[in-house]
């Protein structure tokens, strides 16, 4: 996302050499006013944006990038993995918490919350890879 | 921001809350929140989330203004929320998602996605408003978002401003 309404989004890739992208798109979104989603939508807050920066940080550890990274209409940043007909949608809200969304479409999904300490992350990306690539 | 149409002013009217299963209601979103072809989930929000309601307007008046000229707009129908129905979570919690007309000066189909949590309406922290967002469970919350990506298509792609209904 741009802040600037309409400005074209630069396209991102898994190759290793884009991870330094993915943290400048993060950077990035603490530019974001109330309202650029063209309504209401809060800003992300430095909470928000920290504890995305520290799961990112365990993607990068992995190397297990993420397809998309995006601000929230609820405020916060939403992180996206998609393989298949499957993705991992994981949500950091203002408030420093975060909850992610398995889903398969119409074939079902499930939800649970994402722990913030790095072992319980490094725990969660194994049970997101088992479902992504399982 | 282009001259408003006259039939899209509120102009004294009522709010009318009839909704039928079948009405559209509409949201535009920016073109960086479409995920390949589908929706993204970021771009979908609960509670409260605007939306026009195809009964009274296009969905191209919500491009109307100039910085909104490249956005698109998505749509999805009334029975899909499901609403005034009350869907239990876990078996013990009662939620129901509501249609609700709110007009505005300047755009009369406005109208919001309310949520009530055993007949108390949910609502987001607001100026000296502290909210009761602690009410919505975040798995009821990401499910039903991701729901509404679901039942929704694209009725304006981003860049290519209309003003027809599906």
């Amino acid at each position: 996302m741009n802040t600037e309404k309409g400005a074209p989004v630069e396209e991102l890739t898994e190759a290793a050499g884009d991870w330094p992208k993915w943290f400048a798109r993060l950077d990035g979104f603490a530019e974001l006013e109330e309202g650029w989603n063209g309504y209401s939508a809060p800003a992300p807050e430095p909470a928000s944006l920290s504890a995305a920066r520290a799961f990112l940080a365990v993607m990068r550890q992995a190397d297990y990038p993420p397809t998309r990274l995006a601000p929230s209409a609820m405020g916060g940043v939403g992180i996206t993995r998609r393989q298949g007909g499957r993705k991992v949608y994981v949500e950091f809200y203002n408030d420093g918490t975060a909850h992610a969304l398995f889903s398969s479409g119409q074939a079902g999904m499930h939800t649970r919350p994402v722990p913030g300490d790095p072992d319980g992350a490094r725990a969660f990306l194994a049970e997101m890879r088992a479902y992504l690539d399982g | 921001m282009a001259d408003v149409p006259p039939e899209m002013m509120t102009r004294g009217r009522p709010a009318v809350q009839g909704f039928t299963d079948d009405e559209f209601l509409y949201r535009r979103f920016h073109p960086d929140h479409l995920d390949g072809n589908e929706i993204a989930i970021e771009a979908v929000e609960l509670p409260d989330m605007s939306v026009n309601r195809s009964r009274f307007g296009p969905p191209g008046w919500l491009l109307l203004e100039e910085d909104y000229e490249d956005w698109g707009v998505l749509a999805f129908r009334v029975r899909d929320i499901p609403p005034k129905r009350e869907v239990w979570h876990e078996g013990v919690v009662a939620y129901a998602l509501e249609p609700r007309h709110v007009p505005l000066r300047n755009n009369y189909p406005h109208s919001e996605i309310w949520i009530l949590r055993d007949g108390i309406r949910i609502v987001r922290k607001d100026g000296a408003n502290p909210g009761n967002l602690h009410l919505l469970d975040p798995d009821f919350h990401l499910r039903w978002r991701e729901c509404i990506v679901l039942a929704s298509h694209i009725v304006i792609r981003p860049g290519e401003r209309g003003a027809s209904a599906p």
